[in-house]
């Protein structure tokens, strides 16, 4: 939990929030709103680089976070894109 | 009785964990389990965990992890002295193995006593952004999630 209030300060004290989950006792730090993604998440991520496969989960991730930016995501088109981009992320990624 | 130290990764990753084998200069094996589309990087014998507990020791874990380092090198101290080929020191090592990870205890040894698992030190100094990086790689995840939105004309949202 201590460790869960340092990620909130080290991505600049007002990023994102924790959520604990009562059934598990997991606790989750999560971060959704698109400016603090575009302004704070993403940047850190391309200046430290991941390793592994999740690099390019990371870069899916990016597209879509600048597809919302643009506001794409209020298109048909736009919206079909991020479905496409999300069908093929994480466990989906073949 | 064994001790392991091993990580454990979707086989899509192979790649990273054979950089991880390379960084601690070639030792253990890597393991590939295609059924389950896992690989696992396990290293067992004592000259080697010697290793891995070096660089631990220069590089503090800072989650409960470090507690099951620290109970981990206790037991490692444990045969590195023999004392696992006595009745008392196998029953000590149990204690330590009662109190790491997820563990139950065993009904093989009835008159075991948990030793106290040590409380991870408070660390003032701030979160190193590579170990930020790392830690993601290992246990974030970045999703996109759809959702139904009436407001919305398409009626869904990203």
């Amino acid at each position: 939990m201590d460790l869960m209030n340092r990620f909130v300060n080290f991505f600049g004290g007002s990023c994102g929030k924790i959520n604990q989950d009562s059934r598990s006792g997991a606790i989750y730090y999560v971060v959704q709103k698109l400016s603090d993604l575009t302004e704070n998440i993403i940047p850190f991520f391309d200046k430290h680089p991941l390793i592994g496969v999740k690099v390019k989960d990371f870069e899916d991730f990016k597209q879509v976070a600048e597809l919302m930016k643009s506001n794409a995501h209020l298109t048909k088109e736009g919206l079909e894109k991020i479905r496409e981009i999300r069908l093929n992320m994480n466990s989906l990624r073949k | 009785m064994e001790l392991v130290f091993s990580i454990r990764l979707h086989i899509k990753d192979l790649a990273a964990l054979k950089s991880i084998q390379a960084f601690f200069s070639g030792i253990g094996k890597i393991y590939i389990h295609e059924k389950v589309g896992e690989a696992t990087f396990r290293v067992s014998s004592v000259k080697e965990l010697e290793l891995i507990v070096n660089h631990f020791d220069k590089y503090p874990l800072i989650t409960q992890k470090w507690s099951d380092f620290m109970l981990f090198k206790q037991a490692l101290g444990l045969i590195k002295c023999k004392k696992h080929l006595t009745l008392d020191g196998l029953q000590e090592i149990v204690n330590i193995k009662a109190s790491m990870n997820l563990e139950i205890s065993s009904p093989d040894f009835p008159n075991t006593v948990p030793v106290i698992r040590p409380s991870v030190p408070k660390i003032n100094s701030s979160i190193d952004p590579f170990w930020m990086a790392g830690f993601v790689a290992g246990d974030g995840c970045f999703s996109v999630h759809l959702k139904k939105s009436p407001s919305s004309k398409l009626g869904e949202t990203a």
